[in-house]
């Protein structure tokens, strides 16, 4: 048994080990976000016995595993790997083995940031890792952060170069490109700005491991490097890497959305075309909003902001498509919907509070408060984890063959939304009033000390609710009811075209579709069985 | 349940979106007056702006929501088909020209800003800003020094602009009250000024991570009388 | 497969590069020994890099006209400062200045006149509009230089000395040589009057002269200077050096981007023949 999931090549599996792994990640990530919040409710040291050092060690870990450990290997590992193939009507992905490697690189890279735990010095140089103080000054281990990346970044482009001749080779015969499910979409286009930009990254963190161990000078202004380089080439990648985790989180919505309302896709050519590659192309040149306030010039900062702007044209697309769709459906609300639509409510308020970010001038002063904290919480962080959640439920009868329990999905839903609210809201107040990010004392700012409270409250409600999601999905994994079928009654391949769990080879027979078929139409029709 | 749950959904989107810009607008004319008016000049078009495109989108999602449940099982939805190239182009070109028409104007507003915050006015008193972890040094134009325990003492009336160098790491200098920062770093000089046009004292604080005493590095400025300030640098001389 | 072995070939030149560039990175890592005493006729760089003169000082130039910092305003400038009844080193030292800008010149990006002016100052107190003249009659420039070439003093002698102590600029008279023991270094104005870069004549040479003067008026992009300013991403400042050299992380990365880039290239032009030649044999 141990040995068949060790050496398995089976995409679902390797599906399931990312999502084991993410979702590790994630409740370690979210304890130290605990921690944190703890630590924040009083000014000075509140949590007996930890100073500074230690708090800015649980920043850079959660920032750190959170986005390089969870959001993207939930997103692109676990959904990727176990949708992708049984949407397209695939027995297995293009390179199955290299598949296997790349989940067990991403294990390592975990393994390696929590290891971070145990080390005498950790890194504590946030998950940004700027010079010259990564590089030269930081008592902690750099290399851990760089190593880190390192991994899985290897295994985010061995994922790539996977997953786009998987989609571009192995769709089901008569599957046109219009006949894909909008989440492989938004999979294909994540997957092209990871392979790009990855390398970018890699090499930029590269070059700050030999300036910390090596004795070069990269980054380091008395001997001819740039400072401020680093910044733009971190940013060049990781700007775009919010949308590696922003459009598979959309993808996912527009699928559970249109499910849930029987209705095809509004305007499914313009969402693909327009807002998926329109983010893709845009994305790429917009990351200097990052370093508005880094004394870059002028007309950079300028150009960037109007590019950055432009940005909220395909996201714009792609949000008319998401509320459209809801337009004279036939809704029905599961724990999977109630998540997906809600996420309509993030990627609103997070996506506009962006814009405010994205001018230079307003930026002046709410760079590296906690309006951005905020604000990039609801975008990425909750967002993207409500899609990851709503993904979880939705294809859980498909994962395990039993359906969860719906009554604790909606509490854990209900108790999770109010959480986060609860926790961001103040944090945008206090932010605009100026509150900095990374700080482990506030003794300047005595009155936010309630604004502070209030938001560990909902981080403790959130982790309630977490602990209920946790055991739903453990609980009805193993003890709940036998799911039917197709209970969404949807007509993508995953749920018509073969069981629940899938077994090897996904399908008994391999699906062959007509041109009148379409994944997202709900009408009755003939599927033609080979 | 699920119908409740909606419902607290909608009114707590119809809150935050239509009486925040409200609210907002009240608390920035209460807090702020001097040269930062064109600053909340443009951020409350802008809570306007976000507030009506937030609350278009987030009524008509909540409306549809409830106004779209499933009555019979075997229902499906009959949502708009776009078959024809004209309405697939026109819902996703029309859309795009006003999110662009939206996106040029608040550029627009952005820049004029942009370009007030970062033209030093001619007169002003000029101080010199070190970073070093974790503390600063201030270094006047007569040679007068002070540190953040002192303070950044400036006399009002007169804008002052922070010629800006780090020792070490990368620091920055944050003025919650003048809505300004910018970065320090090693090999390159920044800039930033601002106009202390009323008697007072501000926090001022590092908003670049910069190791363990990063929240440590914090000060007030201190706006004063030209005549204590007068007295106050020749005392610090040297 | 053929992504496979393309990935595979690609490692050994992934590890040549990283060599190189670590070596020639341990190259400039290398500090220059200088012989000029640094403790006497060197300026604080650090305390003069983004000082701004004060623009109300009067100067006199060789025309006997009065003209103050100010009036530059708008344009960079290279300030200078020397005597004028030294009979060696300081029309050398001009000299110098004047060749290296008429090779600027020749690349033909950044223009003398047009983009920025040269301001020769001199601290001598008993410097007047005569000694700057023959002072200009001794360096003889052709006339581009000599147009845009600016040689003051001051119009009141007393200010010379705060003037010059701010940026931390020593000089003495030394009675056994007869002549200024003074500083030869370049300062470059931005268009605001503050010092962006600052030179040494025996270390510069034009494409150094070139890289300063683009990074003087950087925040004032015309459209025309858009290679310009690209060129100008490639290189960075070395304190230790005095020079500009090759800004290698960016090379680095603009490589990286370039195999993420090559590696989609490759395989849509794959994935493009492929399809074609499906469409041939059906």
């Amino acid at each position: 048994m141990i040995k068949e999931w060790l050496f398995t090549t089976d995409h679902k599996r390797v599906g399931i080990l990312y999502l084991v792994g993410s979702l590790a990640a994630f409740a370690v990530a979210g304890i130290v976000a605990l921690l944190i919040r703890w630590e924040l409710t009083g000014i000075g040291e509140t949590i007996g016995g930890v100073g500074p050092d230690d708090y800015n060690f649980w920043l850079y870990f959660h920032g750190a595993a959170m986005i390089l450990a969870f959001l993207i290997p939930g997103l692109t590992g676990f959904l990727a790997n176990y949708l992708v193939p049984l949407m397209i009507g695939a027995h297995d992905v293009a390179f199955p083995r290299v598949n296997a490697f790349s989940v067990w690189l991403f294990w390592f890279a975990i393994v390696i940031a929590l290891l971070s735990f145990v080390i005498p010095d950790p890194p504590d140089i946030m998950w940004t890792g700027y010079p010259p103080y990564s590089s030269e000054f930081s008592p902690g281990n750099t290399a851990f952060y760089v190593f880190t990346v390192h991994l899985i970044g290897f295994s985010s482009i061995l994922g790539a170069v996977n997953f786009l001749c998987t989609v571009i080779y192995m769709r089901a015969p008569g599957m046109k490109w219009n006949q894909l499910n909008f989440f492989v979409w938004t999979i294909l286009g994540a997957f092209v700005i990871q392979l790009i930009f990855v390398p970018v990254l890699a090499s930029s963190v590269t070059l700050l491991l030999t300036d910390k161990y090596f004795g070069t000078a990269f980054f380091v202004p008395a001997n001819g490097g740039d400072v401020l380089l680093y910044q733009n080439l971190f940013w060049f990648y990781s700007h775009p890497a919010v949308y590696v985790i922003l459009l598979p989180a959309v993808g996912v919505m527009m699928e559970i959305i249109s499910n849930m309302s029987k209705n095809p896709i509004f305007n499914y050519k313009a969402a693909v075309y327009g807002g998926v590659w329109g983010v893709v192309v845009l994305g790429s040149d917009v990351w200097v909003h990052h370093l508005y306030t880094s004394g870059l010039a002028d007309w950079i900062r300028i150009g960037m902001m109007v590019t950055t702007l432009i940005i909220s044209i395909p996201i714009g697309l792609l949000i008319i498509s998401l509320v459209g769709t809801l337009f004279r459906g036939s809704i029905k609300y599961s724990t999977g919907m109630l998540y997906a639509t809600s996420n309509l409510f993030l990627i609103l308020v997070g996506g506009l509070t962006g814009i405010p970010l994205a001018m230079t001038s307003l930026t002046l002063h709410l760079a590296e408060t906690y309006f951005v904290m905020a604000h990039f919480h609801f975008i990425m962080g909750i967002m993207a984890t409500f899609a990851v959640f709503a993904g979880i439920y939705h294809w859980f009868p498909k994962m395990t063959g039993r359906m969860y329990s719906e009554k604790l999905g909606v509490i854990g839903f209900v108790l999770n939304f109010v959480g986060v609210n609860l926790t961001f809201w103040p944090l945008f107040y206090i932010g605009f009033l100026g509150m900095p990010r990374r700080y482990y004392d506030y003794a300047m700012f005595p009155e936010f000390e309630p604004f502070q409270v209030m938001a560990t409250v909902g981080a403790i409600v959130v982790a309630v609710s977490m602990a209920l999601n946790f055991y739903n999905w453990i609980v009805s994994a193993i003890f709940g009811e036998k799911a039917p079928e197709n209970p969404w009654g949807s007509n993508s391949l995953e749920w018509t075209h073969c069981q629940s769990p899938p077994g090897p080879g996904n399908f008994p027979k391999l699906p062959k579709v007509s041109s009148k078929w379409h994944p997202h139409e709900y009408k009755p029709q003939v599927i033609e069985w080979v | 349940m699920i119908n409740r749950v909606l419902l607290l959904a909608a009114i707590v989107g119809i809150i935050v979106f239509g009486v925040l810009p409200v609210g907002a607008e009240d608390e920035v004319k209460r807090a702020f007056t001097d040269h930062t008016e064109e600053f909340h000049k443009v951020w409350v078009h802008l809570l306007w702006d976000i507030g009506i495109i937030g609350g278009i989108f987030l009524i008509l999602s909540i409306y549809f929501m409830f106004a779209y449940r499933r009555k019979r099982d075997d229902q499906i939805g009959n949502g708009p088909k776009f078959t024809t190239m004209g309405m697939i182009l026109g819902w996703a070109l029309i859309p795009s020209f006003i999110f662009m028409a939206d996106d040029f104007y608040l550029s627009a507003q952005g820049w004029k800003l942009w370009i007030d915050q970062r033209t030093v006015p001619e007169n002003a008193m000029e101080v010199e800003v070190t970073g070093q972890m974790w503390g600063w040094e201030f270094e006047y134009e007569n040679g007068a020094i002070s540190d953040n325990d002192e303070g950044l003492v400036v006399p009002e009336g007169r804008p002052v602009v922070l010629r800006m160098k780090s020792d070490d790491v990368v620091h920055s200098f944050f003025i919650p009250r003048y809505r300004i920062k910018e970065d320090l770093m090693p090999g390159r000089v920044t800039y930033l000024w601002f106009y202390p046009k009323d008697k007072g004292e501000h926090v001022f604080t590092c908003t670049e991570f910069c190791g363990t005493n990063h929240s440590e590095m914090w000060g007030k400025v201190k706006v004063v009388s030209q005549e204590e300030f007068d007295e106050w640098s020749e005392k610090n001389k040297g | 497969m053929f992504a496979i072995r393309m990935f595979i070939t690609s490692i050994p030149v992934a590890v040549v590069i990283i060599v190189i560039t670590c070596r020639l990175a341990e190259a400039s890592y290398k500090p220059t020994e200088s012989d000029i005493d640094p403790g006497i006729l060197a300026v604080d760089e650090e305390k003069a890099l983004g000082y701004r003169f004060n623009r109300q000082t009067g100067f006199i130039n060789d025309s006997g006209m009065p003209f103050r910092l100010g009036d530059l305003k708008g344009k960079s400038a290279i300030l200078v400062f020397s005597y004028y009844t030294c009979d060696g080193a300081c029309p050398a030292f001009n000299a110098d200045l004047g060749r290296l800008l008429l090779a600027v010149d020749s690349l033909g990006r950044v223009e003398l006149g047009k983009d920025y002016k040269v301001v020769t100052l001199s601290f001598d107190k008993n410097d007047g509009v005569k000694t700057a003249n023959d002072f200009r009659k001794t360096l003889n420039f052709p006339s581009k230089l000599n147009d845009n070439w600016i040689l003051g003093v001051f119009e009141k002698p007393e200010q010379i000395k705060p003037f010059m102590s701010d940026i931390s600029y020593r000089f003495f008279w030394s009675a056994q040589d007869n002549m200024f023991l003074h500083p030869n270094a370049f300062f470059f104005l931005s268009p605001e009057g503050r010092i962006v870069r600052i030179l040494h004549n025996t270390t510069a040479d034009s494409k150094d002269m070139e890289l300063a003067l683009v990074d003087t008026m950087f925040n004032r992009l015309k459209p025309s200077q858009i290679i310009t300013m690209a060129i100008s991403f490639c290189y960075s400042y070395n304190y230790k050096e005095g020079k500009y050299g090759l800004n290698y992380p960016l090379f680095f990365a603009m490589g990286s981007l370039l195999t993420g880039l090559g590696a989609l290239g490759i395989g849509l032009f794959h994935f493009i023949k492929r399809g074609k030649s499906k469409e041939m044999s059906t």
